[in-house]
């Protein structure tokens, strides 16, 4: 309902309010399951965990080689962009980590239902958005700092 | 169930190499772009004589910006007796036509065309106007566009190429810093026109022509039957409609041309949705002539696929999202997984989607 009056209600906030509402039907749509044919929900913590510890394994395997062609035409030392890439897969793996205690505890505390909105919502999909958000930043420290070099822009032209 | 689930992961892989196709072409206009040799337009050509240029300005309820296009253009590097101005007064309920005729007496360059009856819309609005246009080359801003002094002279003289039958300049925000929205939509921008138009252009692909800082020649444009008021993406298909039939788009990253971003979500999503009902009509309705045409070479069939596909991408997508889910219940996600995504099981699910839809399941069994 949240998200429903976000969306529709108040313009700024739509694209939030879309989030929540995609949030919500995975939600129901789990809900469903459990209620009606609960006996074919296919995980247990242990098969969960699998799913998630490979699909992070495999993240942890993409992150430097998409940082690696992302940061090529980027005017800077190797050595930044070294570091760049490190410093993603070492957030990557602590982010990873901690994001799957707090997935076991909600999952063990709480109810199987949110296995599914945990994982497409706030699972290792969502890698992308800090890999982008790191990027970015570098990106944008990079140009702050050859605003002035002319030279480096000349393909503007 | 077996074949259900394999065509689910099939579908996944497929979305997987979308995305990938769709990423490694905008890679290739990176590197393009930051390494590669760069092509100019014509633009930089000094001459004498010039062509005699249209400037059409389709407009709606204006009154609050009409004055700034015209003083703007009033005052352009371009021989008087060689341009008209056509402001497109269509179906306007508020002053602005008033404006128009004040500016009319004053001006004789200026020479509104009122429509107050009859369809509505840009398409039909200018071929209204093409059939009273006098110039060869026909040049259009948006209403809310700031064209500089020298943008007419840059423009018409690429045309002195006699393969370009259009060109498209560069759009920049001119509101980047008021929200959000605009400061994405100024990335969005910088990328579309700085990385991918000119990165076309360099490699002989697609550039778009994209509607307003843009101009086309007169003569083939009407030749071709102008444009057609049921399609709402009437530039995407002056685009494919010259390149199938032998002419090219060319691209001059320095003609600048200053706009309004929108400022709201909701503008934003109307203008993408209107983009997306556009496109998808041309690619319906071109699709088979871009294989088809003999005036295009392979890359540049293979760019006009991409980019009469790019609007599929989303329902695809979303699609993929609900077949993730189901794949989720089903208890068969390793697909995404790297443990499973292993180079040797790929063949093998293939292999076996393959088997089971020719019906011999005991294959690779």
């Amino acid at each position: 309902m949240l998200g429903i009056y976000l969306a529709t209600k108040i313009k700024y906030y739509r694209p939030v309010g879309l989030w929540i509402i995609f949030l919500s039907s995975i939600n129901i749509l789990s809900s469903i399951v459990f209620l009606l044919l609960p006996h074919t929900f296919p995980y247990t913590v242990l098969k969960f965990s699998e799913l998630y510890v490979s699909t992070e394994v495999g993240m942890w395997l993409f992150v430097p080689v998409l940082m690696g062609m992302s940061l090529l035409p980027v005017p800077a030392g190797i050595l930044s962009k070294g570091s760049i890439m490190v410093l993603s897969v070492l957030y990557s793996m602590i982010f990873g980590m901690l994001r799957y205690i707090v997935f076991l505890f909600i999952i063990t505390k709480f109810s199987y239902i949110f296995m599914p909105v945990l994982y497409f919502s706030f699972g290792p999909l969502v890698d992308f958005v800090y890999v982008v958000g790191i990027y970015s930043l570098y990106v944008s420290k990079v140009s702050e700092r050859i605003a002035q070099d002319h030279r480096l822009w000349k393909w503007v032209f | 169930m077996e074949m259900g689930i394999l065509i689910l992961k099939a579908y996944l892989f497929f979305v997987m190499g979308v995305m990938l196709l769709y990423t490694c072409r905008h890679f290739l206009f990176t590197l393009n772009r930051s390494f590669g040799r760069q092509r100019i337009s014509c633009h930089d050509i000094v001459d004498s004589d010039l062509p005699v240029v249209s400037v059409l300005i389709p407009m709606h309820n204006e009154e609050k910006t009409v004055a700034h296009i015209l003083n703007r253009l009033i005052s352009v590097d371009y021989p008087p007796d060689k341009v008209e101005i056509i402001p497109i007064n269509d179906h306007s309920g508020d002053k602005t036509g008033e404006i128009l005729d004040h500016y009319a007496a004053k001006y004789p360059q200026i020479k509104p065309l009122h429509r107050s009856s009859g369809e509505r819309g840009k398409p039909v609005g200018l071929n209204d106007a093409l059939s009273i246009a006098r110039g060869e080359i026909v040049i259009i801003f948006d209403a809310d566009y700031l064209p500089p002094r020298g943008i007419l002279r840059d423009m018409a003289v690429c045309f002195k190429d006699p393969e370009v039958g259009a060109l498209m300049g560069r759009v920049i925000p001119d509101n980047s810093f008021k929200n959000l929205l605009t400061r994405l939509l100024d990335l969005e921008r910088s990328g579309g026109y700085q990385v991918d138009q000119q990165a076309r252009f360099n490699m002989r692909l697609i550039p778009q022509y994209g509607g307003t800082v843009a101009g086309f020649r007169k003569q083939p444009v009407m030749a071709l039957g102008g444009f057609n008021p049921a399609i709402l993406a009437e530039d995407t298909e002056l685009t494919f409609k010259l390149f199938i039939n032998g002419w090219k788009v060319a691209y001059a990253n320095r003609i600048e041309c200053y706009e309004e971003a929108p400022e709201r979500w909701d503008v934003r999503a109307r203008q993408i949705r209107r983009w997306a009902r556009g496109h998808t009509q041309v690619m319906f309705r071109y699709f088979f002539p871009l294989l088809r045409s003999p005036h295009l070479s392979l890359t540049e069939k293979v760019d006009g696929l991409f980019l009469l596909f790019v609007y599929t991408t989303s329902p695809i997508l979303l699609v993929g999202i609900g077949d993730a889910l189901v794949l989720f219940f089903l208890g068969e996600m390793q697909i995404l997984a790297s443990a499973r995504l292993s180079v040797p099981d790929f063949p093998q699910h293939l292999w076996k989607l393959c088997a089971l839809l020719s019906g011999r399941h005991g294959i690779g069994s």
